[in-house]
This record gives C-alpha cells, sequence and structure tokens, in this order.
C-alpha cells in the first residue's frame, strides 16, 4: 500500500519540477525580450537628435536621411508583433543607419563636432547592445525550446499548451543574400 | 556556466568548513600540549573557532573594499566616462548581470581586475594606461573577461582559498614556536608513564610537518586552481563578444607594455587579468605562477578567431591541442553541451579584402578600418615622456612642426599632454648627445652623493652615534 504512494508522490514531485522549470524558462524568455525591447526604443529615440544634428551639414543627402527616417518609421510600426516582424523591421533600420554613418564620413566638419561624436559613441553603443541582448536572448530561447522539445517536458508543454518562442534575426531579404563567411 | 558557478559555491563553502575544522584542531593540540587536560583541549578549541569566525567575516565582507583600497582605485562616475559605462553595460546585457561599480587604478600600466563575491556587489577597477591604451573592442574584451570571474563566482573561490593559505600559514608559523618554546620544558615535567611520553612525541612530530608542508601545499593548490580560472575567463569572454582577437590582442597589448603596476603585489596579484609583476614573467612557466603562460592563451584565441568560432567546444579543442598543461580539456562538459555548438565570428579582416556587397557588412567594414588606422598611427612606435604619457610618433613630428610655425624656433618643441616638461626628440642628434650629456652629469652627481652618505655611515657606525645614524636613511634610486 505504501509503495504505490510513494511513486505517485515521487511522480507528481517529478511533474511539478518540469512545469515550474518550463515556466522559469519562458519569463527568462520575456525577461530578454524586454531587454532588448529597451534598446530599440531608445535608439528610435537617438536617431531624432542625430538627423537634427546632422541636416544642416548634410543637405545634398536628403535621400539617406529619408531613408532612415522611413525606415525608422516602420520599425516603430512593427512593434509589438512578434520577435520575426521586429527582427525584419529592425534589421530594414540598421541598415540605413549604415548607408548614413558611410556618408558621413565623407564630411570630416561633421565628424568632429562634438555632439555628433557623443551621438555617434551612443548609437554605436546602442547598436552593440542591441546585438548582445539579442544574442542573449537568443540563447535564452535556444534553451527554452530545447526544453521543450525534449521528452519528458514536451508532454508537460503539449497539456498546457507551451509554445515555442521565435528567434530574434536581424535579417532582411537583402541582408540574406551575404556571402558565406570564409572559414579556414 | 552554471556547474563551474555552483562549483566555487560549495567548494568555498566546503573550504570555509575545512579551515574552521582544521583551526578548531589545531587550537585543541595546542591546548592540549600547553596544558594537557581538558580545560586546555577546550579553551585551545574556542580560540581557534572564535579567530576562525571573526576572519571569514571580515573578509567575507569586506574582502572587495580592501582590495580596491589597497589598488587606491578612485570611483567613476558615468558622466565622466560614457564610453567605459557604455562598453561595462553591454556586457552585463551579454551576460545578464546587473551593472557593476566602476573604478580606476591611476596607473599607466595596463591592467585590471573584478572583485565581488556575487554580480550584485561587483565592483571593476581598470587602469589608465588601460584606457589610453586599448580600442574599444580590446576594451570590451577586457571587461567581458573580468565580468566572467565575478559571474563564475571565481572571486569567491579565491579570496576563500586566499584567507585559508593565510590562515595555515599563521598557524603552521604558530605551531613551529609553540613546539620550540613552550613544549620543551612540559615534556620532561610529565609524569605520565611511557605511553603518554611516546604520544607526545608523535604529536610533535606530526606538527612539525604539518607546519613545514601545509603552507607548501597550500600554495602549489591555490596557483593550480587560479590558473584554470583564468582560463575559464577567457573562455566565456570569448564567447560573450563573440570576437576572440579582440581579447588576444588586448592580452598582447597588455603583456607586450612593460611598465610596472605599482599598486600590486604578491598578494593581490592573482586577481589581475595579466600578471602584473613582470620580473616573475620569466618564471612564469613554473608551477609556481598565478597566470598561465600569456603565449598559450593568446594562441588559443588566435586560433579560434581563424576557425571562425567562438564557442565553448571550439575552446576545448585548441587547449587541447596548444595547452602545455596535461589536463585534457578545460571546460566541463555541461557548459559545453549548453551553450550553443557553433557561434560565428565574422572574420574581419576577410571582409575588407572583398568588396562590401550590403550595407550591413559596410558598417563592419568601418570598424575595421578604424582599427587598422589606430595601428597605422601608432606604427613609427610611441614616444614617452618620463611622466608616462606616450605620444604616437607622426602626432610627434607633426606637433613639433606646428610649434616651429607658431612660434618661429627653429627646433620646435613638443611639451607633454599629461606633465608639459618638453620631451626630447629621439631623432635628433644633437638632442641625445645633451641628454647624455645630462645623464652622466646626474649619475655623477649621485655617485658623490652616495659616497659622501656612505663615509657618514661608516663614521657613524664607529662611533655609534645615535643622533648621526638617523639621518643615514640612503635615498633610493629607481
Amino acid at each position: 500500500m505504501l509503495i504505490p504512494l510513494v511513486v505517485i508522490v515521487c511522480f507528481i514531485a517529478f511533474f511539478i519540477k518540469c512545469y515550474n522549470g518550463l515556466i522559469r524558462l519562458r519569463n527568462h524568455v520575456k525577461n530578454a525580450w524586454a531587454q532588448i525591447d529597451v534598446q530599440l526604443k531608445r535608439r528610435w529615440d537617438l536617431i531624432p537628435n542625430l538627423m537634427e544634428t546632422v541636416k544642416d551639414y548634410m543637405s545634398f543627402e536628403q535621400e539617406t536621411l529619408e531613408n532612415v527616417t522611413k525606415a525608422r518609421n516602420v520599425a516603430m510600426g512593427a512593434a509589438g508583433q512578434g520577435a520575426k516582424a521586429a527582427g525584419e523591421a529592425e534589421a530594414g533600420l540598421s541598415r540605413a543607419l549604415a548607408g548614413m554613418y558611410v556618408v558621413m564620413e565623407n564630411y570630416p566638419d561633421l565628424k568632429a563636432n562634438t555632439n555628433v561624436m557623443a551621438l555617434q559613441e551612443e548609437l554605436t553603443s546602442t547598436e552593440n547592445k542591441i546585438s548582445f541582448a539579442r544574442q542573449f536572448y537568443n540563447d535564452t530561447v535556444m534553451r527554452f525550446n530545447t526544453k521543450l522539445q525534449t521528452i519528458p517536458t514536451n508532454v508537460i508543454g503539449a497539456l498546457f499548451n507551451f509554445k515555442e518562442e521565435e528567434y530574434f534575426e536581424l535579417t532582411d531579404a537583402e541582408m540574406r543574400e551575404a556571402p558565406k563567411v570564409n572559414l579556414r | 556556466m552554471w556547474e563551474v558557478q555552483r562549483k566555487n559555491k560549495r567548494d568555498s563553502f566546503l573550504l570555509i568548513c575545512a579551515l574552521g575544522t582544521l583551526m578548531i584542531l589545531g587550537g585543541v593540540l595546542i591546548g592540549m600540549f600547553v596544558s594537557p587536560d581538558e580545560s586546555g583541549a577546550i579553551f585551545g578549541g574556542a580560540v581557534a573557532f572564535a579567530v576562525w569566525a571573526v576572519l571569514t567575516g571580515i573578509t567575507l565582507s569586506s574582502g572587495d573594499k580592501i582590495m580596491l583600497g589597497f589598488s587606491r582605485a578612485k570611483k567613476l562616475e558615468r558622466q565622466n566616462h560614457p564610453q567605459l559605462f557604455n562598453i561595462v553595460e553591454e556586457m552585463c546585457i551579454a551576460s545578464g548581470m546587473p551593472m557593476p561599480r566602476v573604478y580606476m587604478i591611476d596607473d599607466t600600466a595596463p591592467n585590471a581586475f573584478a572583485t565581488g563575491r556575487k554580480p550584485e556587489t561587483a565592483a571593476i577597477a581598470v587602469t589608465r594606461g588601460l584606457l589610453m591604451k586599448l580600442n574599444r573592442d580590446e576594451l570590451q574584451a577586457v571587461v567581458a573577461h573580468e565580468m566572467s570571474h565575478v559571474k563564475n563566482r571565481d572571486i569567491l573561490y579565491m579570496i576563500v582559498t586566499g584567507i585559508m593559505i593565510g590562515v595555515i600559514v599563521l598557524i603552521a608559523d604558530f605551531t613551529l614556536r609553540g613546539t620550540f618554546y613552550m613544549g620543551r620544558g612540559r615534556v620532561r615535567s610529565r609524569s605520565s608513564g611511557k605511553g603518554g611520553g611516546q604520544a607526545q612525541i608523535i604529536i610533535l612530530v606530526l606538527m612539525i610537518l604539518f607546519a613545514i608542508l601545509a603552507p607548501i601545499v597550500a600554495r602549489i593548490l591555490f596557483f593550480a586552481i587560479s590558473r584554470k580560472r583564468e582560463y575559464l575567463a577567457d573562455a566565456c569572454a570569448a564567447e560573450m563578444t563573440r570576437y576572440p582577437d579582440a581579447l588576444a590582442d588586448a592580452l598582447e597589448k597588455i603583456s607586450g607594455d612593460r611598465e610596472v603596476l605599482e599598486v600590486a603585489n604578491r598578494a593581490t596579484s592573482a586577481l589581475y587579468i595579466c600578471n602584473p609583476i613582470k620580473k616573475f614573467e620569466a618564471r612564469a612557466k613554473s608551477i609556481l605562477s598565478t597566470h598561465p603562460p600569456i603565449n598559450e592563451r593568446i594562441k588559443i584565441l588566435r586560433a579560434m578567431g581563424r576557425g571562425g568560432d567562438a564557442s565553448f567546444m571550439a575552446y576545448n579543442d585548441f587547449y587541447k591541442q596548444l595547452s602545455s598543461y596535461r589536463a585534457k580539456t578545460i571546460i566541463p562538459d555541461s557548459a559545453v553541451k549548453r551553450a550553443p555548438q557553433k557561434v560565428p565570428i565574422l572574420d574581419k579582416l576577410e571582409n575588407l579584402q572583398q568588396p562590401a556587397k550590403t550595407q550591413g557588412q559596410q558598417l563592419e567594414r568601418l570598424r575595421d578600418i578604424r582599427h587598422l588606422i589606430w595601428g597605422i598611427a601608432t606604427v613609427g612606435g610611441m614616444i614617452a615622456c618620463s611622466c608616462g604619457a606616450e605620444i604616437p610618433s607622426q602626432e610627434f613630428a607633426t606637433l613639433k612642426k606646428m610649434h616651429e610655425e607658431t612660434t618661429g624656433n627653429a627646433p620646435g618643441v613638443v611639451r607633454c599632454p599629461g606633465c608639459k616638461k618638453p620631451i626630447a626628440d629621439p631623432k635628433d642628434k644633437k638632442e641625445i648627445e645633451r641628454g647624455t650629456q645630462v645623464l652622466k652629469k646626474d649619475i655623477q652627481k649621485a655617485e658623490t652623493e652616495e659616497d659622501s652618505h656612505h663615509a657618514r655611515l661608516m663614521q657613524a657606525l664607529k662611533g655609534d652615534n645615535p643622533a648621526d645614524s638617523k639621518s643615514k636613511r640612503k635615498p633610493s634610486k629607481k
């Protein structure tokens, strides 16, 4: 009589442990996404400042500046639609910004402007933070998805409708055609 | 690496308990030796316990304050060093740790360390030399390395083993003194039979053996552990930054710099990223060094960079191939399995040779160009002022020409940006001549001073006059 009881108790304890593990990892994923969100918002806020500072110097580069503003609006619009959509929109914004940096290299007095230098440092830092937050998020998602897909937790996951999370990849259609890295 | 963290926490706990047991045992033995009955044992044990409790309490709670005070580190504010704080923040995001306090050591030798038992109370210190000499990527790699030390609870473990060694050395010292001075009389005056006398001698022999061997063994263990931790921190930093070449570059610059970090000493050297004691670098291959040989660390990182993979698995593979220690793998298997198996690096220099296909790649290329430009600017070497500041030689030439144009003096004079003293142009023969003359005069002056001091000292010793001998302190020349 005692043995089946012990077995059932063990089983329930194990069940609870697996479920809690899944919940914990899902919260990790949400937290990691929130980190990215903070950095993305920061980048959206910094861009108008940069536009204000450079537009006097770069009056002949209207198209580049407009690209950045358009891409920013697209990115802000794609917020809240999941990791994949956000990834594509943010990739577009990164590309537009990179185009602007390339053009800025041709204006030495613009580069020497202290406001611009401080803003560029902030933007570089924000880009770095986005990429580090992205890698942290993707690592967390990997752990969650792995746990969800392996036995025995996949049973519990199916029971309680845990869904796999999406990875946040900064590639849009154009960047996906980049040539492969030459690994020696 | 959660396994490394857990292992460190558990080992620290076990070590503290082991130390407590050892101390109480030692206290009991000494107590029994001094007065061979119950009261002696209890008293000895109680004293040892009290000492252990106080010691553990103090070191665990204020160990990092002591370390920071030792190094004369100053706390930094965000508005004064935005780039450094940005770099630290980026590494916090990559590692999932809260933001540590940032300190600066006012020394031109490049080095860095981290303290803090847990990430919430962590602190990172960098020297002024590090900020001057390293570029952004390399600074980031160094910060990543230090933060991995905190994350893996290496600091906790090192502090605990540090206390252990210190205390073992103290006990050993005390036991030796105890046996020589206090025990001698007692052994003879004991009226117990032969059995009692023999037991006393056995205890005596054991205590002496312990006193001699324990400090040596403890030190060897400490150094072995410390070396392994450095490799692990390197691996974590490479994986965190996804760019092992930056850490390799940083290590090269730091180890190649001949300046000595003045605030570091043997006690604190283990916590720095590179061994700050330059004289012992030559003997770094022995088992008595706190840091693994720097060439090995750099080789492993560069191999990872060439292979294009910054994962733990890659680090393990190259460590097996390139390390001179006989350990097979350095990173525990659970950490390797849990981390991504392949972490691609964008091979930076390769991109420069191909035209940039997309604007994303152009941004990477800009980063490389900035890196290269820094290298080119310092290719002629750096010209140093005696205060420690350095100027790239091309900038030196430009400054000299500017001075000539603005003031009209024939040879331009370049003033050091730090201390404002004029710096001699290493290419100017006349200046070199002048400099050598001044140096010769200085040496002569010093020699005559030394001679006169020496003469006075001899006189004082012969005449044994206490008033004279006070002023005989010779000036120490660096």
